[in-house]
């Protein structure tokens, strides 16, 4: 996988300089791509992305960034729903181990997609959920996912444009003006890290 | 920290404080115009589908600041919660120079006759406070005119037959060409004997007053202009109230309290400026224009010896009969391609049903929305398609492309309990306390506003659509950007607020002009009425300073 923070061949060039600036004090695991979630989390919220989007002859949430835009989220303007969000995560992978004896990432595509309907509809054993109430986790989920899918790329998701091309809306959206702006130097790209060990 | 005086201080700079500030300063008044937020200008438009007017899912766009300014909603259940200003239910508008003319979708409606006297026109309504404007639709029609031609609108609507009587067309001809939507509905709507016609927008189809003609593109509503073909205070009349030497603004000044003398005259306003430090500005008059929920604000917080309560409330009416718009409509899937990426997307509207349902209280304009961007669109599946997975990507590869939306506005009851009012606990960031907003809508008013998603799924399947499904009413207060009613208008001072010239009853030199003076909303949104009424208000308000009468 690319750098998740890549902003594409224009933006980098603009915010090469506070790239290189930003990377030496750049906080955070200096091992993780990610910005607020460990590599665990990532890998979990990608499978359940994809269930909310899966990919067919069009790219899936995943494939169309939408971890990245999560992740950068967490780490800026919704700072204070990180630990919700890692309670969720957690909460899945609670509720996947006991039921299958398996991963969330490991559960084959239909029983990934059961579990998600049974948060969707407010099912979740307490053990595994404790306070967070496993609806309000799943509006969370599917909100996010949506946003990161159909929003604007300026955010890290709908990669490319991905989403709006699949929709069939002409290029570019707005005329006669540089719509996106470089990422602030917080989320300034930073070089490939070397792979992390697969879990399993 | 004072200042030194000046013949008027406006607060706010929208639809109604920036008509205001123009008026007095070129009536040669010295003017400091107030405005919370900061000067967005067109060249700084970065159009953002997640942070605008319309979709705030990661923030609003315009004002104002989003932590600095809680608020506490009340929910129908009666629970209490902390909103800011990306949330509903924080009746959020905008707070920039402009306030909500910079970003709104800019629809130029007239209200008709009988919006203004809807309690002559249906009797009393039980649990609702219905009451006729002091003023008629005769009396603004001049200054509907005003706002027409100063603010620039264009459209054609002369093809509606249900319009009060005017005197001049509408300065600029709708937009050409004409979106896939308009050629659908329009015909649809003839079909069954309605009459259609071009909706009028606050928006240039050809240069106006020296500033370019709208380039159609989909991202209007809820975001800010970045050719400037959208015509709002920020680009017309604040302009030309600092064109005349005559007006200063001061933006993000946060106004705390009207300033009062142990004789109940106003003698100022007092403000957080950009650095939060406390300054005076001395006046001979005070105009407040923060729209319905922060000018209801104002006079609460501007408490004194003579007024306890606050200005204007001996009567505990400040706050009281918020009002915005009960929204409903349908949502229309059509097997052809509909979609022509020609914005802003609104063109066609009917007012067939604005009044004159038999057993029902008013009604509302029907019109197709604008351009939906696709964040928008996720949620509008009919009942029953599945909200995620592969069914939801088929869902918006099949259809958003082939769908159209119509709704409108219905009229809102103004009801005793729909209110703000300020909290007794929280405090914003300046240490001020905030509002608390409650109330629920008035049954008569879901009961009109689900029979409008009818009408309008009805001439949407007239149209063609295939699949369609209706929005139905919400049942909490309304307000958002068509917040209105707060400081109501009236001849009475013991159930109003300010009398037919906008001054508050009990004080002689302060005046509400925005749309928290609006007895009632009409079924149209309600910025030309905001316009003209400041044109009107304004005009009195220096013929009275002329006169003498105004000052201490």
């Amino acid at each position: 996988m690319g750098d998740p923070y890549a902003v594409g061949r224009r933006g980098f060039l603009k915010t090469g300089a506070v790239a290189a600036a930003a990377t030496a004090v750049a906080c955070g695991k200096p091992d993780s791509r990610w910005r607020a979630l460990s590599e665990g989390e990532a890998q979990t919220l990608a499978a359940a992305c994809d269930q909310i989007i899966p990919a067919d002859q069009d790219p899936g949430a995943s494939q169309a960034g939408v971890v990245v835009f999560i992740d950068r989220q967490l780490a800026t303007r919704q700072k204070k729903t990180l630990p919700t969000w890692q309670a969720g995560i957690a909460a899945l992978e609670a509720t996947a181990r006991r039921r299958q004896g398996k991963t969330f990432v490991e559960l084959s595509a239909d029983q990934q997609t059961a579990l998600l309907q049974q948060i969707e509809r407010g099912e979740g054993d307490k053990a595994d959920w404790g306070e967070l109430a496993p609806a309000d986790f799943f509006r969370l989920l599917h909100g996010h996912t949506m946003m990161g899918f159909y929003g604007d790329p300026r955010h890290g998701g709908n990669k490319e444009r991905v989403a709006w091309r699949m929709l069939g809306m002409p290029d570019p959206p707005v005329r006669g003006r540089l719509h996106e702006t470089p990422p602030p130097p917080a989320l300034a790209p930073r070089p490939a890290a070397a792979p992390a060990p697969r879990k399993g | 920290m004072a200042l030194p005086r000046v013949n008027a201080v406006v607060v706010g700079s929208g639809a109604g404080g920036g008509v205001v500030a123009c008026q007095l300063a070129e009536a040669g008044l010295s003017v400091v115009l107030l405005e919370k937020g900061r000067w967005q200008s067109p060249f700084e438009e970065r159009k953002d589908d997640l942070i605008n007017q319309r979709n705030s899912s990661l923030g609003v766009a315009y004002g104002p600041d989003e932590d600095k300014n809680p608020r506490v909603a009340v929910d129908l259940q009666g629970r209490e919660r902390v909103v800011y200003p990306r949330d509903g239910a924080y009746q959020p508008n905008a707070s920039c120079v402009g306030g909500g003319t910079v970003s709104y979708g800019a629809q130029a409606w007239r209200f008709m006759p009988q919006d203004f006297r809807m309690r002559s026109t249906y009797g009393a309504i039980e649990g609702s406070t219905l009451e006729d404007w002091p003023i008629s639709y005769e009396e603004l029609e001049p200054y509907y005119e005003r706002a027409e031609y100063e603010i620039g609108v264009s459209g054609d609507v002369e093809p509606n037959p249900f319009k009060g009587p005017r005197r001049k067309p509408l300065p600029m001809p709708p937009m050409t060409p004409k979106p896939r939507e308009y050629g659908l509905l329009h015909a649809a709507a003839l079909r069954l004997g309605l009459h259609p016609f071009d909706t009028p927008l606050l928006i240039n189809s050809v240069p106006y007053h020296g500033r370019s003609a709208c380039m159609r593109i989909r991202w209007c509503v809820g975001f800010g202009c970045e050719t400037n073909a959208k015509n709002g205070t920020q680009n017309t009349v604040i302009p030309r109230a600092l064109a005349t030497g005559n007006a200063w603004l001061r933006t993000e000044c946060k106004v705390k309290e009207v300033l009062l003398d142990d004789r109940g005259r106003a003698t100022g306003v007092a403000y957080f400026d950009e650095n939060d430090r406390l300054v005076e500005q001395p006046a001979d008059l005070v105009v407040v224009s923060g729209g319905a929920t922060e000018s209801a604000r104002l006079l609460l917080l501007s408490k004194s010896r003579l007024h306890p309560s606050g200005l204007g409330n001996r009567h505990d009416w400040v706050g009281r009969n918020l009002t915005g718009h009960t929204y409903t409509g349908a949502v229309g899937f059509f097997e052809q391609q509909i979609y022509d990426d020609i914005g802003p997307g609104v063109c066609v509207s009917v007012c067939d049903y604005n009044h004159g349902t038999p057993g029902m209280v008013g009604g509302g304009m029907l019109a197709n929305d604008f351009i939906r961007l696709p964040i928008q669109f996720v949620n509008q599946q009919p009942p029953g398609t599945p909200a995620w997975g592969k069914a939801h990507k088929d869902f918006m590869r099949k259809y958003y492309t082939r769908n159209i939306l119509v709704f409108g506005p219905t009229q809102d009851l103004p009801t005793w309990d729909g209110r703000v009012q300020l909290d007794p606990k929280l405090k914003d960031h300046w240490g001020v306390p905030v509002l608390r907003i409650s109330g629920n809508n008035h049954l008569r008013t879901v009961e009109i506003a689900d029979k409008q998603a009818e009408r309008a799924e009805a001439w949407l399947k007239e149209a063609g659509a295939v699949v369609s499904y209706q929005r139905k009413a919400g049942r909490g207060v309304t307000g958002h950007q068509h917040q209105s009613g707060t400081c109501r208008m009236g001849s009475d001072p013991k159930t109003s607020v300010v009398d037919a010239t906008c001054r508050v009853h009990d004080v002689p030199n302060v005046f509400v002009i925005d749309a928290s003076v609006h007895v009632t909303n009409g079924g149209f949104n309600p910025v030309l009425t905001i316009y003209a009424n400041a044109f009107r208000a304004s005009g009195l308000l220096v013929k009275a300073w002329k006169g003498g009468g105004l000052r201490g």
